[in-house]
């Protein structure tokens, strides 16, 4: 069974998705908080497999929730938003989050949600992958600037990619590429990971070029 | 600049074709009088006395001209007087004359004891005819059958060098001609060889002026001296005393040969640090000494004078040889050499001319058409092709600048649009942040609620109709460019999960679609919420279980649409004429300028085809 820690801010969203979450039976809910600093103390004490987390906190921004459930290791992030925007949902990504739940997910469709995010898939709309896209053609800008190994796409997760900005849903994916629905979801989580990876090196590039770390000496 | 390399073009051509008439016209030749008396004997008398001695107990001594006094009266200076005896047996019927090619330095004929010419132009003061031929007619009746008395007066200072060269009598329009073309070529020429010497020395001068080049100003002088030397050859009537006009014209001399020197050198190459103070300090002493020497020493100082500054212009012809041979020669550097010779060759026979007191016309003064010709052009030449590299550097600077500023200019234009961009950006997201945190998480939030508490069904609609309507200007605050594309994928995959939980199939074929021009996100917004309400109203009143959506080109009038269709139970007549839900779509894409049309398919189900502006190219989405 996975452990689960919910930390929103909405006091009825928050039963609305602990609720949700404990309905399903392969998963449980082992804390819940509506705050950022106690949200950051039940993630260190619990380390629970999922954390689920509202990005606009009250104390503090969630993405420092997901930035420290990514150095715990282990701990699949999904953010919690009201649009799946790109704003939002980026932001999340480069930090390490793995998938993003719409707050008004179906009560029914929310364990399932997550428990496809455990399983290795990972949600994804035209506009984040249109976002993808674009920061990767970006990335193979800085790598030119002979910055190091940076995370490049395959070939097939670029046409997944492609393929999402263009409208197609996992299944037309799936069915075009000839690979399995779980095949498709797969890559979208391991374009996640690079997406996180390349976030990191970038920091660490542009912290370099303002002369705040020497990577060369 | 054009009018410049014109003008430049045209005086290069000039110069080309006086150097062609100058070759040819050298070609003529002095003609000779054969047909007068020509005298080569007299007797010879110094005598201090303004009229022709008379008496029979002077001392007349037998000489034979040419008379030099630097050798038959080394000593003598003042008056001396020449007589000879004609014997005609029958007195000319015509008009005669005398003429006498050359005499040092001034004269006066008396003939049978009439005064019939004086050659001095200010009487009673000192002149310098030397170079000047003299012609004298005698007037009608004056010689007489028998012996005729002609007496000349040669007047000179001591050692300077004094001399009668042989003359004519003869008639006059034999002999005339003869002197007027002696005096031409020996006065005329020399005066039209000076005003040559000195206009080419200002314009070259008026060159340097502009382009400040060392090689320009050495020529300009060389040639403004060359003038001032000229006009010891014509220049009668003095300014000065003739000692000092002597040194004056010849230290010119002088200074043209040190100039053109340094000019030359200059112009193939050659280092003259040292070599040029030395001939400018030269040239000013030999200035200071001539000036202060005594008439009767100056012509013999002359000699010595020179003699350095030719040995330099000997020694210039060995270096070119050597550079010549070192160094690539060009046609230009050609040119100046053969400038060169003539200096030299004639120079030097002018200084044997005089130091060995020959009689032979000076000639080194009318090389400077030829000298100067061949220089000028190349001169010119260089100034004109300077001109034209500065043209063309010119045209190269302007054509950078203007590419550098069309490249500033559409660098300011990006910065501009990606500023604009980025402000356009920045100002979305806090919008959407605010939504998000605000009404968007408020309508969740009532959402939520109202499941918890089982409220009712109705109001929970609408709370999620307006999500769905806020992500929908969520979407459309799309930033890029042509975002249609983009908001068409977006609404298909926010509402595909809405179908799939009514069991209704979604078929979405989306091609090329037009660029539409200026797209708000107003726009935008307005167009979504048609297919929405499309949607909407597929969902709750047509039974379909199939949406078939078409972004494309469509129809026959080749235009771009979204055909959204379904398998339903169709419009009714009433929907179609007076239907709300059909007239909002009907008002808002006529607010936005597009075209709209409700139809049922023959097989069944109704279609809403909404027609897109196609006069713009396709992007791939």
């Amino acid at each position: 069974m996975a452990s689960v820690l919910i930390v929103e801010d909405d006091q009825h969203i928050r039963e609305r998705l602990t609720c949700a979450v404990a309905k399903h039976p392969e998963l449980n809910v082992c804390a819940e908080s509506g705050f950022h600093d106690e949200g950051m103390e039940l993630l260190v004490a619990h380390k629970p497999n999922v954390l689920l987390v509202d990005l606009g906190l009250p104390d503090g921004d969630g993405i420092e929730l997901i930035n420290q459930a990514t150095n715990l290791g282990d701990i699949e992030s999904i953010v919690v938003t009201v649009f799946g925007d790109e704003t939002h949902v980026m932001r999340a990504i480069e930090a390490g989050a793995t998938g993003y739940l719409l707050k008004n997910t179906g009560v029914d469709d929310i364990g399932a949600s997550i428990m496809e995010v455990l399983n290795g898939g990972a949600p994804i709309s035209p506009a984040i992958s249109r976002h993808l896209l674009q920061h990767f053609r970006n990335d193979k800008k800085i790598t030119a600037v002979e910055h190091g190994a940076l995370p490049n796409l395959t070939e097939r997760e670029l046409d997944v990619l492609i393929y999402i900005s263009k409208g197609l849903n996992y299944q037309e994916i799936a069915g075009t590429l000839n690979i399995s629905y779980h095949t498709v979801s797969t890559h979208i989580k391991r374009v996640y990971r690079k997406l996180h990876v390349s976030s990191r090196s970038e920091a660490v590039y542009e912290a370099e070029q303002l002369g705040l770390i020497h990577i060369r000496e | 600049m054009n009018r410049q390399v014109n003008a430049a073009h045209l005086i290069q051509n000039i110069i080309f074709a006086l150097l062609c008439i100058f070759f040819a016209g050298c070609s003529f030749t002095s003609h000779s009088n054969q047909s007068s008396l020509l005298f080569k004997d007299a007797d010879f008398l110094l005598k201090n006395q303004a009229k022709p001695p008379k008496g029979d107990n002077l001392a007349w001594q037998k000489v034979k001209l040419p008379d030099l006094w630097d050798f038959t009266h080394p000593d003598a200076g003042g008056f001396g007087w020449y007589r000879l005896k004609i014997k005609l047996n029958v007195p000319p019927n015509r008009l005669w004359g005398i003429y006498l090619p050359r005499i040092n330095r001034d004269a006066a004929v008396f003939l049978n004891g009439v005064l019939i010419g004086i050659d001095a132009p200010i009487e009673n003061k000192q002149s310098n005819s030397w170079n000047h031929p003299l012609y004298f007619t005698i007037p009608n009746g004056l010689l007489t059958s028998g012996e005729n008395l002609l007496y000349i007066r040669l007047e000179s200072a001591v050692h300077s060098r004094g001399r009668l060269l042989p003359f004519y009598m003869g008639a006059d329009e034999l002999l005339r001609p003869t002197y007027e073309h002696n005096y031409f070529f020996r006065v005329t020429l020399s005066q039209l060889i000076c005003a040559f010497a000195l206009t080419m020395g200002l314009c070259v001068g008026l060159i340097w002026v502009i382009r400040r080049e060392a090689l320009y100003g050495w020529f300009a002088l060389g040639s403004i001296f060359w003038a001032f030397y000229t006009t010891w050859f014509f220049v009668r009537s003095m300014p000065l005393p003739l000692s000092h006009w002597i040194a004056l014209t010849n230290s010119s001399g002088v200074w043209m040969i040190g100039c053109m020197w340094i000019f030359v050198g200059t112009y193939i190459g050659l280092k003259l640090r040292i070599t040029k103070y030395i001939i400018l300090t030269y040239c000013a002493v030999t200035t200071i000494v001539l000036w202060n020497l005594p008439q009767q020493m100056l012509l013999d100082a002359l000699v010595f004078a020179y003699l350095p500054l030719f040995a330099l212009w000997s020694w210039m012809m060995l270096l070119f040889f050597k550079h010549w041979k070192t160094k690539q020669a060009s046609f230009d550097k050609g040119i100046v050499f053969l400038s060169i010779i003539p200096i030299v060759t004639l120079g030097s026979f002018d200084w044997i001319n005089l130091a060995f007191h020959l009689q032979y016309p000076y000639l080194l003064h009318y090389s400077a058409p030829f000298i100067f010709l061949l220089i000028g052009w190349v001169l010119i030449r260089r100034f004109t092709t300077a001109i034209r590299e500065a043209e063309v550097l010119n045209l190269e600077l302007e054509t950078r600048v203007s590419k550098r500023e069309t490249e500033l200019k559409e660098a300011f234009e990006t910065i501009h649009v990606l500023e604009r961009q980025k402000i356009l950006k920045t100002e979305r997201e806090r919008i959407m942040r605010d939504i998000h945190d605000g009404v968007g998480g408020q309508l969740v939030s009532a959402l939520a609620m109202m499941e918890h508490h089982g409220s009712d069904k109705s109001l929970a609609d609408t709370l999620t109709f307006a999500l769905d309507d806020l992500r929908l200007i969520i979407d459309s605050l799309a930033p890029e460019e042509d975002g249609l594309p983009e908001l068409l994928t977006m609404f298909k995959y926010r509402y595909e999960p809405k179908l799939k939980a009514q069991n209704i199939l979604l078929y979405w074929k989306q091609e090329e679609l037009p660029i539409l021009g200026e797209f708000s996100p107003q726009q935008s917004l307005q167009l979504l919420r048609v297919i929405q309400e499309a949607f909407t109203n597929i969902l709750k009143h047509a039974e379909a279980n199939q949406i078939h959506v078409v972004v494309g080109y469509s129809g026959e009038e080749n235009r771009a649409a979204i055909c959204i269709c379904d398998n339903g139970i169709g419009f009714s007549s009433a929907q179609q004429k007076q239907g709300r839900g059909l007239g909002n779509m009907r008002r808002r894409t006529a607010d936005i300028g597009l075209d709209i049309e409700f139809f049922n398919q023959q097989q069944g189900g109704a279609c809403v085809r909404i027609w897109l502006n196609s006069e713009t190219h396709t992007a791939k989405i």
